[in-house]
């Protein structure tokens, strides 16, 4: 998988490159918006990490030139700027995601792997936590390749956790997400799925697990791997 | 002096000139009237009638002008008494103001002006301080976490993170100067709760800690800014965390009548710690290192900029309770 990182301070180009790299992605660093625009003509990636401030111009030029073009690669949103109407103005560019600078190497990667883990992008497709393996065409769950037993609506649930995976999922959507699978869902009906799929990763060593956020909802969570 | 007749001597002068010359006009009238009933053998009494009528018309005059020409000076004091800190390009309608308060209006207008023009300045400042300040502290944060591990790197982490996390508060608290009330609208504070509840949650767990929210399922508006209402309450969350013991939860509450409170099971804070508690660079001995103490200072300021209080008092059981009431619309 391959990013773009356009950035022109040269010290953090080749940390968040650094960082990437490290997680086991390819990893491209331009500087300007001209460079970038060129790169993003001559190679499909597969995401862009985009730096705001650009030495010929603003990196949302960058955005609204690939948005034109109809390139849909999940593209984060670097800045140094912190205010609302920048993250909005950033969002209704087609960003699909920003980070604050300063921000830990961590949370950029994680949130690189999390806009891949959309539908149909290069993540998204298999989706992993720990030990565990969820394949959204074939519909199973594997735990190191046995399979794991679970419900249609459990299987549903545990897909869009694993999509989400670091971020709360508010209980709402997940109920929306069941309901859309036109189901009749009883009231406490999340609160079981969710208590029947805890035992199972459990009883599997799945190496990760889920947490309840009490009126909020609930987010996947992996154990440190040994 | 073109604005001659638009000052409030030049009004008076104007109509007091108007009465006499009506007046005079009358007099050589009555006068006429006299010589002609005297004339024909009837007797008069108009001239005695025309002096306290001149008079109540002279009083009646200068009343009225000076009434008529002060009343847009206390239209202006009123927007002047309206006018707050960043709202820029408030100004005081001159109006019709006489000609003798119009130098005091442009001069009020021209420091409002040069006020608006100073907040600009800071604004600018702010937002340039925080682009080279985040930079540098990005480069610091990403260059030590690409340090191979071990003690030394663990420490200067944390001494990274304490720095931008002071920087980023410094940043809030001159920005909360620079511009007090930003973007007020109707917001909903249980939906704010739970975003803020939900985006830190992941973190209180990793701190070994949990957050429960429990909140109305109808929204519960009140006017204000989200983006200051989120830090404010991201800031009493985060405080509740690092004083709350491992194992406890920090409970967020929001009522209908607009109270959001932020409940931890730690030590509490002292009576005797309250009065300074909201104050800028306060904190508890022993504190140091958590904090540059201006985390309560940043919630004190956005109740404040929202007409909202902010208390603390004990959670029954030991712990601190912080609790903001909104006015309800
Ligand atoms: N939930 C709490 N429980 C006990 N003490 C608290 C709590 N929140 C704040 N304090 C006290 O108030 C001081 C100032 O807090 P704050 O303004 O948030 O500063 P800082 O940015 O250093 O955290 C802290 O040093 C601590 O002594
Ligand atoms: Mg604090």
């Amino acid at each position: 998988m391959r990013f773009l990182v356009v950035e022109d301070e040269p010290r953090i180009a080749e940390l968040v490159a650094g960082a990437l790299r490290k997680a086991g992605f390819v990893v491209d660093v331009q500087q300007s918006v001209e460079d970038a625009c060129h790169a993003l003509d001559l190679f499909p990636y597969d995401a862009m990490v985009l730096d705001l401030g650009l030495p010929d111009g603003e990196g949302l030029d960058v955005l609204r030139a690939t948005r034109v073009k109809g390139h849909r690669l999940p593209v984060l949103v670097l800045t140094a700027r912190d205010t609302l109407e920048d993250r909005v103005g950033g969002l209704d560019a087609g960003a699909d995601d920003y980070l604050v600078k300063p921000f830990a190497s961590e949370e950029l990667v994680a949130r690189a792997k999390a806009l891949l883990r959309r539908p149909g992008l290069a993540l998204g497709i298999v989706l992993q936590a720990g030990r565990l393996a969820l394949d959204t065409l074939g519909r199973e769950a594997l735990v190191d390749g046995r399979p794991l037993m679970l419900g249609r609506q459990e299987l549903a649930l545990l897909e869009h956790l694993m999509r989400r995976h670091g971020r709360v999922v508010p209980k709402a959507v997940l109920e929306d997400k069941l309901y859309g699978e036109g189901d009749e869902i009883a009231s406490n009906a999340i609160p079981v799925h969710i208590h029947h799929l805890r035992r199972k990763l459990a009883e599997a060593g799945a190496g990760c697990g889920i947490q309840t956020v009490r009126g909020i909802g609930y987010f996947l969570t992996e154990e440190a791997q040994a | 002096m073109a604005h001659w007749r638009h000052s409030l001597e030049g009004k008076l002068i104007l109509r007091l000139a108007g009465i006499h010359a009506l007046a005079l006009a009358i007099g050589f009238l009555a006068l006429a009237q006299r010589h002609y009933l005297l004339r024909h053998g009837v007797s008069d009494t108009i001239v005695v009638w025309a002096f306290p009528l001149f008079a109540f018309a002279v009083l009646g005059v200068v009343i009225y002008t000076v009434r008529a020409s002060l009343r847009p000076l206390i239209a202006a004091s009123r927007q002047a008494a309206a006018i707050v800190p960043g709202a820029a390009g408030a100004r005081l309608e001159p109006g019709r103001a006489p000609a003798e308060i119009m130098p005091f209006i442009h001069a009020v207008n021209e420091a409002l002006e040069r006020l608006d023009q100073a907040f600009q300045a800071q604004r600018r400042f702010t937002a340039d301080a925080a682009h080279e300040l985040r930079t540098p502290l990005a480069i610091l944060t990403a260059g030590i976490e690409a340090l191979p591990p071990g003690e030394a790197v663990t420490k200067l982490g944390e001494d990274a993170a304490r720095m931008s996390r002071l920087v980023i508060q410094l940043l809030r608290v001159a920005r909360l100067d620079s511009q007090p009330l930003p973007q007020m609208q109707a917001v909903d504070l249980a939906q704010i709760a739970a975003e803020v509840g939900g985006h830190m949650a992941p973190w209180i767990y990793q701190q070994g800690r949990e957050v429960v929210l429990e909140a109305p399922d109808r929204p519960v508006l009140v006017h204000g800014d989200e983006e200051a209402l989120s830090g404010a309450l991201r800031n009493l969350i985060e405080n509740a965390v690092f004083h709350a013991p491992v194992g406890t939860e920090v409970l967020v509450t929001v009522l209908p009548e607009g109270r959001l409170s932020v409940i931890d099971h730690g030590a509490g804070v002292p009576p005797e710690h309250r009065a300074q508690l909201f104050e800028r660079f306060w904190r508890a001995h022993g504190m140091r290192r958590q904090g540059a103490g201006l985390g309560l200072s940043i919630v004190a300021a956005v109740a404040q900029a929202h007409g909202a209080s902010i208390m603390v008092e004990d959670t029954p059981g030991g712990g601190a309770t912080f609790t903001m009431d909104f006015p309800m619309r």
